[in-house]
């Protein structure tokens, strides 16, 4: 693998020439051998020429064998690239890199210094695949705590195929304007009142009797659609200057929906697949729990295994595997048992070579290593089941028929009861 | 006529500028304008170049709209087919140089410019940083 060559290259120099060394992976994928010449002048020359035979192993994943080095002394900025917030230390050689990657490169650093825990819990629906249930799965979480008398904030970051503003709001209900204008425009600006107003609507579903709360719902998009694809470009581009980076984005419009709304809890849909937005979403929000839904097929697990091993990779694996859970997205009514077997198995296996802790004799002395039996309930990995029943086949939360009810316990309760033990207690103190 | 680098071009082209301005007795303006839009045209270009816009043998660009000087340049690079790539290395729509022009290196003393020579420092500045960005971002090394 050409990443662990060129690791191997820059570990096995000198410390001091070692720590002036730096890798730079291109957006092509493409390694670089970048050296400070500031620190260290006199080993450029020794450098350049060892590299030459290092590009030719790597290729087509360099330069090319005439490659060059990258000097510090040439660029008009080094410290914007030895010095990079996006600079990462390799867990397994100690040698640092700088991905330059377009997408899942903000993802991938670390939360936010600003981010102060001073806002409501914030649960993420994440699936790695469509089609498992999530979006149901978060209108009845929000649902169940509207009527114990919360006010749930629902945001819908499915930007390119929202499913859960529709669940919950009618299409006369959508407000204005959608998440996807507010990224918009903090691409060029502050979001102003209003525009806040705009995005948010209460959903018909908190008129209902038994409901005691609120549900707010953030969509995707609003009512005026406008240039789709242009807006959906330009919500992704970085601007100009780094507080506009789309998780930068992501954290502002969440503080200023829950200025709006004072809920009592967020729920976020995150989109499908190894994307930003679902990685995002994870990482910098600070979110109380990031639950996956997942099946127990080859295809989900392969996916997770790469989300998984680059955050390991990259040594950032402590910062957020305490906050995930896996959630057996339908369950079958028959062969359940089995299902829920093999599918922890499958999530163990993964949780195991990725994020948890190595099981050796270091590990098991220590009392704070993060790893856990595959049959522990407590662990991560123990997938929280979500039961399919014919009942929600067609269910929609703003439907009619309230024959699902009797099957919500039995097919969600363990979920709801996992959100709800991320919120402090009832509230029914209040007014 | 040799290889062309455009990356190499605009950091001498700027080094060059800020040595003449911070000359004494008297900083040497007017020249040091032309360096700096000099080093502004090339690091839009070495970008340009990066982003796949045809190029001669010798690594120039040969698209009649981007063969220019910074001062029609850099509307055509802000217009330049935005992508997801291109997006990142926005130098922003006002044009900092339409005020600057390749003729005043034949006019007079009096007439020749460099007033505005801090101003552009500053724009070409900003160009290359750019410029280094999609450096870094497309293979360093390969200069």
């Amino acid at each position: 693998m050409a990443l662990e060559a060129a690791a191997g290259f820059v570990a096995s120099q000198q410390p001091k020439v070692r720590d002036a060394l730096l890798l730079v992976r291109d957006l092509a994928g493409r390694i670089t051998i970048a050296v400070d010449d500031r620190r260290v002048p006199g080993a450029v020359a020794e450098i350049a020429e060892a590299v030459g035979p290092l590009y030719a192993q790597l290729a087509p994943w360099s330069p090319g064998a005439t490659g060059a080095v990258l000097l510090a002394s040439r660029l008009l900025d080094p410290d914007a690239i030895f010095s990079a917030s996006g600079v990462v230390t390799l867990a397994d050689s100690g040698v640092r890199l700088l991905d330059r990657l377009v997408t899942g490169r903000e993802w991938l650093s670390l939360p936010p210094e600003g981010e102060t825990g001073d806002h409501p819990p914030r649960v993420v629906f994440y699936g790695v695949k469509g089609g498992v249930g999530r979006t149901t799965a978060a209108s009845v979480v929000a649902l169940e705590l509207a009527r114990e008398g919360r006010t749930v904030l629902v945001v819908d970051l499915d930007l390119e195929s929202p499913g859960l503003s529709h669940a919950l709001l009618r299409e006369e209900d959508m407000p204005a304007r959608g998440l996807l204008d507010a990224y918009v425009d903090l691409g060029v600006g502050p979001l102003d009142e209003d525009g806040v107003r705009d995005m948010v609507q209460r959903s018909p579903v908190s008129d209902r009797p038994e409901v005691d709360g609120t549900i707010w719902v953030a969509p995707a998009r609003g009512q005026i659609a406008g240039d789709f694809l242009g807006k959906l470009s330009r919500a992704y581009v970085d601007g100009i200057g780094s507080t506009t980076g789309f998780a930068s984005r992501t954290v502002e419009i969440l503080r200023r929906l829950e200025a709006q709304v004072q809920p009592d809890v967020v729920l976020i849909d995150s989109r499908a697949g190894l994307h930003d937005i679902a990685a995002v979403a994870l990482t910098r929000l600070n979110a109380e729990i990031g639950l996956i839904f997942a099946a127990a097929s080859t295809q989900t697990w392969s996916d997770l295994e790469v989300l998984f091993a680059a955050w390991n990779q990259r040594g950032l694996a402590t910062v957020f595997r305490e906050r995930l859970q896996v959630v057996a997205a339908l369950v079958p009514e028959l062969g359940a048992e089995d299902y829920q077997r093999r599918l922890r198995a499958r999530a163990h296996e993964v949780f195991s070579r990725t994020l948890y802790d190595e099981e050796d004799a270091a590990s098991l002395e220590r009392l704070d290593a993060f790893n856990f039996d595959r049959d522990d309930e407590s662990a991560p990995h123990w997938p929280l089941p979500v039961r399919w029943n014919r009942a929600f086949f067609d269910w929609e939360a703003m439907g009619e028929g309230h024959d699902h009810e009797a099957f919500i316990q039995p097919c969600y309760g363990e979920l709801v009861q996992r959100v709800r033990a991320c919120l402090p207690e009832s509230v029914v103190e209040r007014g | 006529m040799g290889k062309v680098n455009y990356w190499e071009a605009a950091v001498r082209h700027y080094h060059d500028g800020k040595v003449l301005l911070s000359s004494q007795p008297v900083p040497r303006e007017a020249n040091a304008d032309q360096l700096f839009g000099l080093a502004a045209e090339c690091a839009l270009k070495a970008i340009l170049v990066w982003l796949g816009v045809p190029t001669d043998a010798d690594g120039g660009v040969t698209e009649p709209g981007v063969k220019k000087h910074i001062d029609a340049l850099w509307p055509e690079y802000v217009n330049h087919p935005d992508g997801r790539v291109a997006a990142r290395y926005q130098v922003g729509a006002q044009n900092p140089f339409h005020d600057w022009s390749v003729h005043h290196r034949y006019l007079a003393d009096v007439h020749a410019g460099g007033s505005a020579a801090a101003a552009h420092e500053r724009a070409a500045f900003a160009c290359l940083l750019a410029a280094q960005k999609a450096l870094a971002d497309h293979g360093g090394g390969s200069l």
